[in-house]
């Protein structure tokens, strides 16, 4: 997997709004793929790497965007970044305040203004890499913190560094 | 006549023996309640009238019945009068909160149901006008398609106003700060008024007013509709000025203009729902600000033309009950 792929999945009850949306963040993301139901989207979500989720509210099945959104994120909390569609049918200001409390990242109202996705989708995409690169770097500094008690600066103990760093990853005993 | 039902009417002691032909002409039902029940010899049941004390509408509630003796012998008349303007009041606020209720799952079903096509149509004209700017620009078919755009937003804005004027959530119910919560609109005004040469001046209460209960989003929108309705109506500059008093048990906010006034013609239908004069606007504002304060427990009214004061222009004066806790 390369980690600045950045895959999408549309949720939406509605054929032709998936379809236009699609159609419009396809130069903003490598893949846009769509799902109708939610079971449909947790079999894609399950079988494929996504990065952003967007998802409608109100599906026309059991359970709402906001629950779904909740699922995927407990799933797979590292990697998803959710964005939420709002449908201003149940009042605006409490959809959003319930979906950024289930984690989303931010919320849209319709009918969609495809430049306003798109902005998010770019805010998301940035977001994401921010918190790839926080990871990496974290990781790095764990590592380098557990030897930080040896002294020595020549190449023998550089390689001393290194092999160390090597084993640690590893669980191998 | 019992002294209750001298005071209700409004009689001094001197109309004992009058009879009710001769009372107030207001109060005729009276009499013709007490004819009713002489002809046709039944009782009469529960009829309503209104009449203006001092400036209080009351409801009054009259019956009418025969009085028999042990004998069953019919030796009289009793007509009687109850003062039901609470009830009358908590009726009316009922029926009207049931047609809210029914317009406001309507108006859900339909904000799903058209807000959905609307969408997907709002999309592709969206990809539509982008693919065309790219490959065969023409400015007027762009222009066409700018005004399909708009339009579907107009249709939603629609729907998103008839959604807010039926829907009965819940209030948020806190203590507010009349004050406060005006001091916060002026600073979102101040662009917008400056811009068209408007002078916005606040007269605040000396003495803190006291706080009312009320949920502060719903009572914002009230006054910047207020406000910004006070804006169109001056065009070319004037004064746009609020006060907020407190009187006996209530606060009042009262936002007035020197704008152009509101037609005579007009003046029974400006809370109506769709009703406006003005080209860019749904008609929903007032509406709104009417069933808000309404389901605050408050009143709004409005005194408007060339009578108010000597000078043009608009005064709406909203009076909430203060929060006594």
């Amino acid at each position: 997997m390369n980690d600045s792929n950045f895959n999408v999945l549309i949720i939406d009850d509605e054929p032709n709004i998936r379809s236009g949306l699609a159609k419009g963040l396809r130069g903003a993301a490598h893949t846009v793929d769509t799902a109708g139901t939610a079971n449909e989207a947790l079999f894609l979500f399950a079988k494929s790497d996504y990065q952003l989720v967007i998802v409608d509210v109100r599906l026309n099945c059991e359970i709402n965007g906001i629950d779904l959104a909740r699922k995927m994120l407990f799933a797979r909390p590292e990697t998803a970044i959710i964005v939420i569609i709002v449908i201003t049918a149940h009042g605006t200001v409490e959809t959003a305040v319930e979906a950024m409390r289930a984690g989303a990242f931010d919320f849209v109202a319709k009918p969609l203004d495809l430049n306003l996705v798109r902005q998010q989708v770019r805010k998301a995409r940035e977001h994401y890499l921010l918190k790839l690169e926080n990871r990496r770097l974290r990781s790095q500094l764990a590592n380098a913190g557990e030897i930080s008690n040896i002294i020595g600066n020549c190449t023998v103990i550089q390689n001393v560094y290194h092999q160390i760093r090597q084993v640690a990853a590893t669980q191998a005993t | 006549m019992n002294a209750g039902g001298r005071e209700l009417i409004g009689l001094n002691n001197d109309s004992i023996g009058q009879s009710l032909a001769d009372i107030d002409a207001v109060h005729s039902l009276l009499n013709s309640v007490c004819t009713d029940v002489n002809t046709t010899h039944h009782f009469v049941r529960d009829r309503d009238y209104c009449v203006t004390t001092q400036g209080h509408k009351q409801t009054l509630r009259v019956s009418g019945t025969i009085l028999r003796n042990q004998r069953k012998d019919e030796i009289g008349t009793v007509v009687y009068v109850r003062d039901v303007t609470q009830k009358a009041l908590l009726e009316e606020r009922l029926r009207r909160m049931e047609r809210y209720m029914g317009l406001g799952s309507l108006a859900a079903g339909l904000q799903h149901e058209i807000k959905n096509p609307l969408s997907a149509l709002s999309l592709h004209i969206q990809l539509l006008h982008e693919r065309l700017a790219q490959e065969l620009p023409q400015p007027d078919v762009l222009e066409m398609l700018d005004i399909l755009h708009t339009e579907v937003n107009r249709i939603s804005n629609v729907l998103d106003g008839f959604r807010n004027y039926t829907s009965v959530t819940q209030l948020g119910r806190s203590p507010v700060l009349i004050p406060r919560l005006i001091e916060k609109l002026v600073r979102l005004l101040r662009p917008r008024a400056e811009a068209q040469h408007i002078t916005l001046v606040i007269n605040l209460p000396q003495q803190p007013a006291g706080s009312v209960l009320a949920d502060s989003g719903q009572l914002e929108q009230v006054i910047l509709n207020l406000a910004l309705n006070a804006v169109a109506a001056m065009p070319a500059g004037g004064i746009l000025t609020r006060t907020v008093d407190t009187r006996d048990d209530s606060v009042r906010i009262v936002v007035a203009d020197t704008g152009h006034g509101i037609p005579t013609e007009v003046h029974s239908q400006i809370f109506d729902p769709y009703f406006t004069t003005r080209n860019e606007s749904t008609g929903m504002g007032l509406a709104l600000c009417d069933k808000i304060i309404r389901q605050h427990g408050g009143s709004i009214d409005f005194r408007t033309g060339e009578n108010y004061e000597g000078l043009p222009g608009t005064e709406f004066t909203v009076l909430l009950p203060l929060d006594e806790t």
